[in-house]
């Protein structure tokens, strides 16, 4: 399988969205403050009218139980799945933010940033996209 | 209270052939059956000092370790049953004793579910428990054994039973499995450590068992508050060392080292989160036993905390 990279035609409000083709692998944008959404295309000559932006949102289906005994890491029990991870404070912290909600990376960034005290939104954004992306690798949080 | 060793000679061994033989061990009830002379022999050196049963008292494992037939005996091979029934195949009758203890651990493993299971030894020396959990080889059995024989009382080799909701450890007092170089080790440090029967090629080696109740508290069951938990590492190339370990780093090793936790589910995770915020945890890499004691031993005095 390749991943083709589309042509994107929406770039506003600081999103960008990448649209893929069928039988391709997901694209990680690099661009801070920027969400992709895996779209199918199934016919491939229209593929330039079917380019749509969404807005991708975190959701964490049934929020587990922490251990923070205040170290630089948490013990998540996913109630759910029966798993537990070791991960991060930081993490932990992006997963309280998306409980019982839907946020999109931008409204992560946007309560996080006051919390920790960064203004450094393109770096802090990059942070955030990589313990989402973990997180959802980890099958602890889900996108829509 | 009748002990083991307070029957005759014949009555024990035939009580013990019709599986008629209920014993305390911890919280426990173990009725074992067996004729074969290395068991009769070991179950009479290590456990003489467990206490009987009364009649009619619940048993909560009937085991046995038998020949099942003539063919078997023929054979030289013996079969260790549960509720007579056989979960595993049969071995030689040489190993005899050692599988009457892995099964008897066994039962333990499987269905001791009221409680969190760590594959772990414990030790206590007054009302402070150390949990020292270890993959097989790490050294915990020849740690309990040397501090067993140093004054501790050993609280189980094998199993640390938690408590639910406490940090507190319930005493299952059995003999310390030990194997290979260990035995070794632990003859040249006490000349007071008996010796069960010993048995070879096992898929651990050569292994035998060292009587555990040494200690005048061996036999009370009355929970104790578990005050570290202590990974023992023997490495021979290694510095010596004890080093405080991270609450989180320790609370997924010690889960890893459970028997239960994944099936306990969120109880397992409340039971761990409990212990583990309870108490200090620490590693111990070590080749002198000596060392590795005189770090146990000042364990609670350097970490007043504990």
């Amino acid at each position: 399988m390749k991943t083709l990279r589309l042509k994107y035609t929406a770039f506003h409000n600081r999103r960008i969205t990448w649209v893929q083709m069928e039988t391709t692998l997901p694209v990680r944008t690099q661009t801070p403050s920027t969400e992709f959404a895996l779209l199918r295309v199934t016919a491939l000559p229209d593929y330039l009218r079917k380019v749509i932006t969404v807005t991708k949102k975190w959701r964490i289906d049934s929020m587990g139980r922490f251990y923070n005994p205040a170290e630089d890491t948490v013990v998540y029990f996913d109630t759910r799945s029966g798993d537990t991870h070791l991960i991060s404070d930081f993490a932990a912290y992006v997963m309280q933010q998306l409980d019982d909600q839907h946020l999109s990376t931008e409204e992560l960034v946007n309560r996080i940033s006051p919390a920790i005290g960064s203004s450094n939104i393109p770096e802090l954004t990059m942070d955030v996209s990589r313990v989402l992306e973990e997180l959802v690798a980890l099958d602890i949080l889900k996108c829509e | 209270m009748r002990l083991l060793r307070h029957l005759a000679a014949d009555d024990f061994k035939q009580r013990l052939a019709r599986g008629e033989l209920p014993v305390r061990v911890g919280p426990y009830i173990y009725n074992v059956q067996s004729n074969l002379p290395s068991v009769v022999e070991g179950f009479a050196i290590l456990y003489g000092d467990f206490q009987i049963a009364e009649p009619g008292e619940f048993v909560d494992y009937n085991v046995a370790i038998v020949h099942s037939g003539l063919l078997q005996r023929i054979r030289g091979k013996a079969k260790f049953l549960f509720d007579r029934r056989s979960p595993f195949d049969s071995i030689p009758a040489g190993q005899a004793y050692a599988f009457l203890e892995w099964g008897m651990n066994w039962c333990v493993s499987v269905h001791a579910n009221e409680y969190l299971t760590l594959h772990a030894a414990a030790v206590s020396r007054g009302d402070r428990a150390i949990i020292m959990p270890g993959t097989p080889g790490a050294g915990k059995s020849t740690l309990c054994a040397a501090l067993g024989l140093n004054g501790w009382r050993i609280l189980s080799d094998e199993h640390a039973l938690i408590r639910p909701d406490t940090a507190q450890i319930i005493p299952l007092c059995r003999p310390v499995s030990l194997k290979n170089e260990s035995i070794e080790v632990i003859k040249s440090f006490s000349s007071e450590a008996i010796f069960g029967p010993v048995s070879k090629e096992t898929h651990k080696g050569v292994v035998t068992h060292m009587k555990a109740d040494l200690h005048a508290d061996s036999h009370d069951t009355k929970p104790l508050r578990a005050k570290a938990m202590v990974f023992p590492r023997y490495a021979r190339d290694e510095p010596q060392r004890l080093s405080p370990r991270r609450r989180t780093d320790s609370f997924i090793l010690a889960a890893y080292h459970s028997f239960n936790y994944s099936l306990l589910c969120e109880a397992g995770f409340e039971a761990m989160k409990t212990l583990i915020e309870n108490i200090d945890c620490f590693d111990l890499v070590y080749h002198d036993l000596n060392f590795a004691l005189n770090a146990v031993n000042d364990l609670p005095d350097r970490h007043s905390g504990i």
